[in-house]
């Protein structure tokens, strides 16, 4: 038996090394290479787990222009002074085995299986994993665009911008308002704007009580409503006033000259302004020719293979895939998927059924957590939620502490599972 | 298809062991999202005892011990797959 395998390797080798493998460098390597392009919650998981996983027999090429990941997860929990800034970074030397690109993608040749690097040069690929995260929609909040950014921060994709807004919230004069304009759906992080909404709650009950919090979305409901509204009522009283689009919210305008709001009309002065745009997938995934007309990249549920390309695969929140919100939980699920799908084919095998899951965990006040979540599947071409639990309204003081202590011990091992466990 | 043997020719190259299958390991990877190396309120699986994390994935499974979230995290686990995943946490330890 091993002998017959070990001759119809060397036929197999030398016919596939002659005819199937499209790129020189790997022909001239023996192994199929997978390309990485984003080293966030979704990549940096791919990548590690491929390479963690594979033995070596699949090259692993991880393409990140960051030296350093400033996870958002986790980052309102530091704004409202429960954790520091600086744990919120995470390196990439814990990523044994991957080799790193400190480059921009800018660019990708689906035909010549290439991708351009912004410093000039090109990595080819067999197998091209995309996970950029979003970018805003360009117009999405009339007024606002990035290079508003310093005046009305969004503080969403991470860097440095959440320790802007904080600044600004400690700079307040007494009394003030904080506005925080929502996104419409989808978007990264459901929960989101209303765990920051919470965290600023938080931060001016301590240092300036009589300041307002506005918040204006575009939607009629959002994540975890009901728990959000009873924590703001027994914690920030009269604090939080929330606007839907029966009052104009879906057509907000905003002046960040003059840190003005126009809602229906009528101009609203505003002392710190949160704008949350909306979003659409990581612009290289549109660059690439693989998103539609939604902004995001169709992809198949059973591995998150994109529609328009077998030999490329997008995951986390830049993929459309049913019904998994755009979360690092989620994406860090996906990118297990993801590498038992691509070690399935790179390297032979049966990948095990796709068995996806979620959690989200929200803080409103200190010690006062919740939580959602849900298992998936593929089913009627989509990722398609099975059994779900989520938080009640008048849970014990008790078991919020207890889901605030788990989102903690979460983040930690999350952390290590993504950027494995020399990150700091 | 292409597909096929390519995945054979590469195949071939690793060591006995490191094919795929729906191993411990491979089931393990949906725990450690949550379950560290250290936690409080998330303990730590690796170097339990194989009786009871078998006792706690059945208990869980069944509604019989309290907590939505590892309810449905048991919920589609098979009893072959909880055995061998007891198994697996306690030869992790020390
Ligand atoms: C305030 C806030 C709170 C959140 N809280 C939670 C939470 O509690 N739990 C949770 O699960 N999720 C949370 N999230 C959501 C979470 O941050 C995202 O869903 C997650 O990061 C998505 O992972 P990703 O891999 O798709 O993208 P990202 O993690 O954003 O990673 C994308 C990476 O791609 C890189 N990149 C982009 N374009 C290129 C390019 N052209 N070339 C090379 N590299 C590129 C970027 O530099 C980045 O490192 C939160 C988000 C926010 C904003
Ligand atoms: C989304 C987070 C999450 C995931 C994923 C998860 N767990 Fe848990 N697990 C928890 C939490 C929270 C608890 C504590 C529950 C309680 O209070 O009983 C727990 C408790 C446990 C316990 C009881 C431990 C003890 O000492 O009492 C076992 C055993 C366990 N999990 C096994 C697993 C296995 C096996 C997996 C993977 C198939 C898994 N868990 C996946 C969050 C998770």
């Amino acid at each position: 038996m091993r002998e017959s395998i070990s001759l119809s390797r060397r036929q197999l080798l030398a016919l596939s090394g002659a005819a199937l493998l499209p790129a020189p460098m790997v022909m001239a390597q023996g192994r199929p290479r997978v390309v990485v392009i984003g080293g966030g919650a979704g990549g940096a998981t791919v990548a590690r787990y491929l390479a963690k996983d594979s033995g070596g027999a699949i090259e692993v090429v991880l393409v990140e222009p960051a030296h350093r990941y400033d996870s958002c997860f986790f980052s309102n929990i530091a704004l409202g002074g429960f954790w520091e800034f600086s744990a919120l970074g995470h390196g990439y030397d814990g990523l044994a085995g991957v080799q790193l690109v400190q480059d921009w993608a800018t660019g990708v040749d689906r035909d010549a299986r290439r991708v351009a690097l912004g410093g000039g040069g090109s990595v080819s690929y067999d197998r091209l994993v995309i996970a950029p995260g979003i970018d805003f929609v360009e117009g999405a909040v009339p007024g606002w665009d990035v290079a508003s950014q310093q005046a009305m921060p969004h503080a969403y994709k991470g860097g440095s911008q959440i320790r802007v807004l904080k600044a600004q919230i400690e700079a307040m004069r007494e009394g003030g308002t904080f506005a925080l304009i929502a996104p419409p759906n989808p978007y990264r992080c459901p929960p989101g704007p209303y765990e920051r909404a919470s965290m600023v709650a938080h931060l001016l009950t301590q240092s300036n009580p009589t300041a307002k919090i506005l918040i204006v979305d575009p939607k009629e409901s959002f994540a975890k409503q009901a728990l959000f509204e009873e924590g703001w009522q027994n914690h920030y009283p009269g604090m939080i006033t929330r606007i839907g689009p029966d009052f104009g919210a879906d057509t907000v305008e905003v002046r960040p000259e003059t840190m003005e709001l126009v809602i229906d009309g009528e101009v609203e002065a505003v002392d710190v302004c949160n704008v949350i745009p909306a979003q659409q997938a990581g612009m290289i995934a549109a660059q690439a020719g693989l998103t539609d007309e939604t902004g995001w990249a169709p992809v198949r549920p059973e591995d998150m293979r994109s529609r328009l390309d077998e030999a490329v695969t997008v995951l986390g929140d830049a993929a459309a895939q049913g019904d998994m919100p755009k979360s690092a939980f989620a994406a860090n699920s996906q990118a297990k998927v993801v590498a038992h799908a691509l070690r399935a084919e790179l390297t032979g095998g049966t990948a095990p059924a796709p068995r996806y899951l979620n959690t989200c965990w929200s803080l409103i006040a200190a010690h006062d957590g919740v939580r959602v979540g849900a298992t998936y599947a593929p089913a009627e071409g989509k990722i398609t939620a099975l059994d779900s639990f989520v938080s009640q309204p008048g849970e014990s003081a008790e078991r919020r502490r207890q889901t605030w202590l788990e989102s903690v011990d979460w983040y930690r091992a999350i952390s290590a599972d993504i950027f494995g466990s020399s990150s700091s | 298809m292409r597909r096929g043997i390519w995945g054979v020719a590469v195949c071939l190259l690793i060591p006995a062991g490191m094919g795929l299958a729906d191993d411990a390991a491979t089931l393990a990877q949906q725990c450690v999202t949550c379950h560290g190396a250290e936690g409080e309120a998330i303990p730590p699986l690796a170097g339990l005892p194989e009786a009871d994390v078998t006792a706690a994935l059945l208990a869980y499974r069944a509604g019989e011990r309290p907590d939505a979230l590892m309810q449905v995290v048991a919920k589609r686990l098979s009893d072959d797959e909880i055995a061998a995943l007891a198994a697996y946490f306690e030869g992790l330890g020390p």
